[in-house]
């Protein structure tokens, strides 16, 4: 849906005058950000007629092509149609929509590459693959800033009315259209987001095609993108503000943007791109892979939540019944627990909708970024240190940020060390559930008044999860020292403890023994609840957690229970 | 999320179905404060149904279980689902509610 109305630089739906261009006028087409479709933008220039990126939907081109009807029955031009690149959410209706396909008074512009692209309906650079679109075949009348020409700063204009569309001359990163009168349309070699991205500028409107979307997660890596390039054409398109003249910039999504604005989204892009060395290539594939990995997570992300906000409660349900309501309110205000919830609510309709088929793999990995950022600012690790277990917390710091890593391209890095798994797991199952908070500590501290209420909410905040069941640990003998990411490892071990706990097995049981090129972990637990454990999203969650740590994961149930076995490798790569 | 009341033996017993997500909490909370409103001190939740419980809805039945806290009062649920019990346990909240297999245990506990 269009916006009501684009921004206060410029009204969307509407004909208003470009500033400063006594024959120029502009008609936005503005949407909210997605990656269904792009903006649009027609100028009506005294000899010629511009559209910029005719976008996704037929709705919108039908719309557009009926605004450009209009002006044309008034005044006949001939209408060239410029892509700011070829994604289909840009092209499509290029591809597809009669009114743009080209044909008698109507050239299409793109970038050579792109137009190179287009002819041969390729599906990865044109991103048609991964938002699951047929890519059709452009008619490229207008190949723009070609290669061919050199390496010259302007190329001559091309001369549209007179129908010859050969650029001749140098070379170019910018090149000049006349549309009538003294006007000119401005068309700027921006790679980077893709090798045919380009700029706009027509009297002061500079459009950014997706410049400054290229460097976001789920974008950088995109078939076509260029690290080196695209902080090479932010910069540029940094040049071409300081050099000033220009009042508003369009960027391909949302919408407009001061120049001051534009600039420090500019800085902020090129700062994140030099960061984006040797990430993996956003493909089909990836986005296959990445949509699972969300799924199973946001499942981990809301159990985790869940608990968490749940014992905050807890706490605040004592205290109140305790008379300590001042602290009770303190406590429910640590969390936004109502938020947090809101936040999965809407994953998970999103998920329902992708299970169904109504949404792409790419889409739910876009999806699962935004839910991670907005649950990264409603969760506050720092304060919750002070009350909550600490364990809990890691796990779901961590969560948010594996994610972020995979969804940002980079390959999530264990902190390995030279690790005594014995020694580990004896101090695993010390901790598991336990207040920092001894009883003994309490009473002391509710004799002497001290902290008392920190040590009561603390004992609270540790509820016990493991008092029903027995745990037993049998180590090994001679098992070497492993090389893992010990935090990892640790909080792998209590999740599942803690799911083995969370479904009343009376008994979990730990073994060490050293296993071909390996030591193997099993966690052997009998008679509990067992029903969905094998085949549920927490089994896929753990099994790419000890992924991420080398090791081999299996899973088998038992006679009212289950056994895991993890296999860490002696020698693991760092 | 849809849910049924019924009465037996004068225990208010709330039949839940679905997910008691954010956007039904509210639904339940009404429910609950419905029963109260018509006197029903003895409440008795039926999860059988229930797949999923939010934050929000935990908030509900500790705010409930505040509510119905006086000698001749009764809270209780029965039939959770394991991956609900789960949230139950991990989060401390086994210890606080009676948690019964089936409506005739809860019903025979009470007396």
């Amino acid at each position: 849906m269009p916006l009501p109305h684009g921004a206060d630089l410029l009204t969307n739906l509407e004909w208003q005058p470009v500033p400063g261009a006594r024959d120029l006028r502009i008609y936005p087409y503005l949407r909210k950000i997605d990656t269904i479709s792009s903006n649009s933008f027609i100028i009506d220039g005294p000899d010629l007629i511009v559209c910029i990126d005719p976008g996704g939907l037929p709705d919108q081109a039908d719309h557009l092509a009926g605004v450009i009807a209009e002006i044309r029955e008034e005044r006949p031009r001939p209408l060239l149609v410029i892509l700011t690149h070829v994604h289909v959410d840009h092209s499509l209706q290029v591809m597809y929509h009669p009114a743009f396909q080209g044909g008698p008074g109507v050239i299409i512009g793109i970038q050579e590459k792109g137009a190179r692209a287009v002819k041969g309906k390729d599906a990865r650079l044109t991103f048609a693959d991964l938002l699951g679109k047929d890519p059709g075949e452009i008619s490229v009348g207008l190949p723009l800033l070609s290669e061919a020409y050199g390496c010259g700063v302007t190329a001559p204009p091309v001369n549209l009315l007179e129908g010859s569309f050969a650029v001749g001359g140098e070379p170019v990163r910018c090149q000049e259209i006349p549309l009538g009168g003294d006007e000119i349309l401005r068309v700027y070699h921006t790679p980077g987001h893709s090798p045919d991205s380009i700029c706009l500028n027509v009297r002061g409107i500079l459009f950014l095609g997706d410049l400054i979307f290229a460097a976001n997660p789920g974008f950088a890596g995109m078939v076509g993108w260029d690290q080196e390039d695209l902080i090479h054409s932010l910069e540029y398109a940094a040049i071409i503000l300081e050099e000033g003249g220009i009042a508003v910039c369009c960027p391909g999504h949302g919408k407009p943007l001061t120049p001051t604005a534009t600039r420090a989204i500019l800085g902020k892009m090129a700062s994140e791109a030099g960061t984006l060395t040797g990430i993996v290539e956003v493909s089909p594939a990836w986005a296959r892979e990445t949509a699972a990995y969300a799924e199973n997570l946001v499942e981990m992300v809301n159990e985790v939540f869940t608990v968490l906000s749940g014992r905050l409660y807890l706490i605040a349900h004592v205290l109140e019944e305790l008379e300590e309501s001042g602290e009770a309110e303190r406590l429910k205000g640590i969390i936004a627990s109502e938020a947090i919830d809101r936040i999965i609510a809407d994953f998970h309709e999103f998920s329902e909708e992708y299970r169904h088929g109504k949404r792409l793999d790419f889409h739910l990995t876009l999806k699962a970024g935004q839910i991670v950022q907005k649950l990264h600012h409603a969760f506050d690790p720092a304060t919750l240190a002070t009350v909550v277990d600490a364990s809990l917390l890691r796990r779901a710091d961590r969560l948010l940020s594996d994610y972020m890593t995979r969804f940002r391209g980079f390959t999530i890095r264990p902190d390995v060390e030279s690790v005594d798994l014995n020694g580990l797991l004896r101090e695993v199952l010390e901790h598991a559930g336990k207040s920092p908070w001894s009883g003994e500590a309490v009473i002391e501290a509710a004799s002497t008044g001290e902290r008392y209420l920190e040590a009561l909410v603390s004992r609270i905040a540790h509820p016990p999860v493991f008092d029903d069941t027995r745990m037993a640990f049998t180590p090994g003998g001679g098992v070497p020292p492993v090389t893992t990411d010990p935090g990892r490892f640790s909080d792998l071990i209590t999740c599942i403890l803690e799911e083995f706990a969370g479904r009343d097995m009376e008994e979990i049981l730990l073994t060490t023994t050293l296993s071909g090129e390996g030591v193997r972990v099993t966690i052997e637990a009998h008679r509990g609840r067992i029903d969905g454990f094998s085949d549920g999203k927490k089994i896929q969650f753990l099994r790419e957690e000890c992924r991420v740590l080398s090791g081999d994961f299996s899973v088998e149930t038992v006679a009212g229970g289950a056994r895991i076995a993890i296999t860490l490798p002696l020698q693991q790569q760092p | 999320m849809e849910i049924k009341k019924t009465l037996n033996r004068g225990v208010t017993v709330l039949h839940v179905s679905g997910r008691v997500d954010t956007s039904a909490v509210p639904g339940l909370d009404l429910a609950i404060k419905d029963a109260l409103a018509a006197g029903a001190r003895r409440v008795l939740l039926d999860l059988r149904e229930v797949v999923y419980i939010s934050s929000g809805g935990l908030r509900i039945l500790l705010s409930t279980a505040k509510k119905l806290a006086s000698d001749n009062d009764r809270f209780g649920l029965y039939g959770l689902q394991t991956e609900v019990y789960k949230i139950f346990k991990l989060a401390g909240f086994t210890s606080i509610f009676s948690l019964f297999a089936s409506e005739e245990d809860a019903l025979a506990a009470w007396g």
